[in-house]
């Protein structure tokens, strides 16, 4: 493991959604460490908290969800113990934001320009013409070859492609250290999501510039990251390098979602669990137990702690089986 | 709502009426409401508007006076034209006034606080009377003043205002525009002032247009009911109501010309409610 204090740390987070129909847990106790100048991959299936989690960090969770406990540190300071004035200079100059659907990120009705100097204007006393000069370099930095064209024009106007070019020099704009993408390719087609990874992973590169990407995109995290956190049902299953994990992984739940991808197991008609987690009745032992082929009674009676293993973190019972490749690969 | 409309009249085509479009209905209420205005303004009266002539009484419609006299011989023309830079100013103004308290309280209604909950109990509370009754008595109470009559009007423009802001904050503040600025450091103040108000303004400014026409209802009808504005000054409403005795022994004319101008006046504003909601709703 990487001992200099994380950049960003997330530590045992619990995140829940009181409903109607019971409260929801969304996060049970998320534990997570970016290092900076790392491109860091958070992935899991749709429910499994991966969204709530970056929404943690930005502030920007929605009602009616309440962070329980847990910590958020962020450069060794504890974001959620800070006042809302103070959090605000952090947002968008230290922390950067890449919400998914990028035209809806973008207000209709304000031209591309006045959208930057908002941000710009937010952190500190700008003239218009400065903010202009910023952002059309922002523009050029993101790949766009006409930028007084796009500062004069409204979202309406962009292509998707381009508008995520345009969110993505927005939230860089004030040069931060951390940027969290929250599904930043959802909604564009293939090979503009290329260009858009891409484009963000070089100039991350070269920047030394921390992304925390949540995708539930296998292959992205795969091809751009560094290191890898897999969540499942709002806990952190298994992380650690990217190749380490990939190449051998030593959760249940991560070899499924390996082979999901590579082998496409699920056109051979076998039975897969499907269906959205019941995160309402939530379960005292493993959470991923009801699926898991490996699961017995000490995985439905008692939650496995994260533990390290062969270099990685890993919460499972049965992971040096699953390591060794011993357990059925059905 | 234009979207409702039209899959009415798709379900049931024998129902849908001709109707006419939404954008000549906005040209033709304003082009009404700027006649006017501009006439009204900037035409002079042909007689002083409060001079009597007794010679002159319940003169028909005709060349010396083109709208006729009425019981004393005061010019109805002249006495119009006057009595619309009375009605007309107080019902705009008496808008700016809801306004003025419903846009703000709307966004602080919006928020999780807990003035917005008091300010959404005391709109219920409101709801229970009858609000142009209510504000006939406030106004009764106070005296006849004729400024008396502004807050009358925001206090029945106010609340519809304070609702329409407040609906629209909650959407758009959920939207992810909003959700992404603030995620970038904006407050909610510079969210509220940077993206929810421009993206409601379009429906303030049509909703400001019903409270135009709204206001000048309640001017009319105070006036009529003599609250307000005092005599001899001309107001629309107190014309209609000296000249209706008169109409029924055959000098229509006192009355039917203020009433038809209340009428095509706030018929005009609603026209052009009506074309700035079809342009937002896109039809």
């Amino acid at each position: 493991m990487v001992t200099d204090t994380p950049l960003l740390s997330v530590s045992d987070l619990y995140v829940s959604f009181p409903t109607p129909r019971g409260v929801v847990h969304a996060l049970n106790g998320v534990s997570l460490e970016v290092h900076a100048g790392k491109l860091v991959g958070v992935i899991g299936e749709t429910g499994c908290g991966k969204s709530v989690t970056a929404r943690s960090v930005l502030g920007i969770l929605r009602p009616p969800g309440r962070i329980d406990s847990g910590s958020i540190r962020f450069q060794g300071e504890e974001l959620l113990e800070m006042s809302e004035r103070a959090l605000a200079k952090v947002r968008g100059a230290q922390i950067g934001f890449i919400p998914q659907d990028p035209i809806a990120a973008l207000d209709p009705i304000l031209r591309i320009e006045d959208q930057f100097a908002n941000v710009l204007r937010a952190h500190r006393p700008i003239s218009r013409k400065r903010c202009r000069d910023l952002a059309r370099v922002a523009l050029e930095r993101a790949g766009i070859a006409g930028p007084d064209r796009v500062l004069r024009g409204y979202a309406h106007q962009l292509s998707g492609g381009m508008a995520q070019r345009v969110v993505i020099a927005i939230a860089t704009i004030l040069d931060p250290t951390l940027v969290i993408a929250d599904e930043p390719t959802t909604g564009l087609d293939v090979t503009i999501q290329r260009q858009i990874l891409d484009l963000i992973a070089q100039r991350f590169r070269t920047e030394k510039r921390t992304l925390l990407l949540v995708t539930h995109d296998l292959g992205v995290v795969a091809e751009y990251c560094d290191e890898i956190f897999v969540m499942y049902a709002g806990k952190v299953v298994e992380s650690g390098a990217v190749q380490r994990v990939f190449g051998r992984p030593s959760h249940p739940y991560t070899r499924l979602l390996i082979e999901s991808v590579e082998l496409r197991r699920f056109d051979t008609g076998e039975e897969r669990p499907s269906g959205l987690l019941d995160l309402v009745n939530y379960a005292r032992g493993c959470p991923y137990a009801s699926r898991c082929p490996l699961a017995d009674d000490r995985s439905r009676s008692e939650a496995p702690e994260i533990r390290e293993l062969d270099g990685r973190m890993v919460a499972c019972h049965h992971a040096e089986e699953v390591l060794a490749g011993a357990a059925p690969r059905s | 709502m234009a979207a409702v409309s039209g899959m009415r009249e798709r379900i049931r085509p024998g129902f849908s009426r001709p109707r006419l479009p939404r954008k000549a209905g906005f040209l033709v209420g304003s082009g009404f409401i700027v006649a006017l205005l501009a006439i009204s303004y900037f035409v002079p009266t042909p007689y002083p508007p409060n001079a009597t002539d007794a010679n002159q009484t319940f003169v028909p419609p005709g060349a010396a006076h083109w709208l006729g006299t009425d019981n004393i011989g005061r010019d109805v023309l002249s006495r119009v034209m006057a009595a619309a830079r009375t009605d007309l100013p107080l019902a705009i103004l008496g808008t700016a006034a809801a306004l003025a308290i419903g846009i703000p309280l709307g966004l602080v209604a919006s928020t999780r606080s807990r003035a917005a909950g008091l300010i959404m109990r005391c709109l219920d509370m409101l709801q229970a009377f009858p609000l142009l009754i209510l504000a006939i008595v406030l106004v009764a109470l106070a005296g006849s003043n004729i400024y008396n009559i502004i807050p009358a009007i925001a206090l029945i423009g106010g609340p519809t205002c304070i609702r329409l802001v407040r609906s629209a904050a909650l959407s758009i503040r959920e939207s992810r525009f909003a959700e992404a600025s603030y995620a970038m450091g904006s407050t909610t103040s510079e969210v509220m002032r940077r993206h929810i108000l421009p993206n409601v303004a379009p429906n303030i400014v049509a909703q400001a247009s019903l409270i135009v026409a709204g206001g000048l209802i309640v001017v009319s009808a105070l006036s009529f009911l003599g609250i307000g504005i005092k005599p001899p000054t001309a107001s629309w409403g107190a014309m209609l109501s000296d000249g209706r005795d008169a109409a029924l022994i055959g000098y229509w004319w006192v009355a039917v010309i203020p009433g038809v101008l209340i009428f095509l006046a706030v018929l005009s504003f609603n026209l052009i409610a009506d074309g700035i909601e079809g342009a937002l709703h896109g039809d």
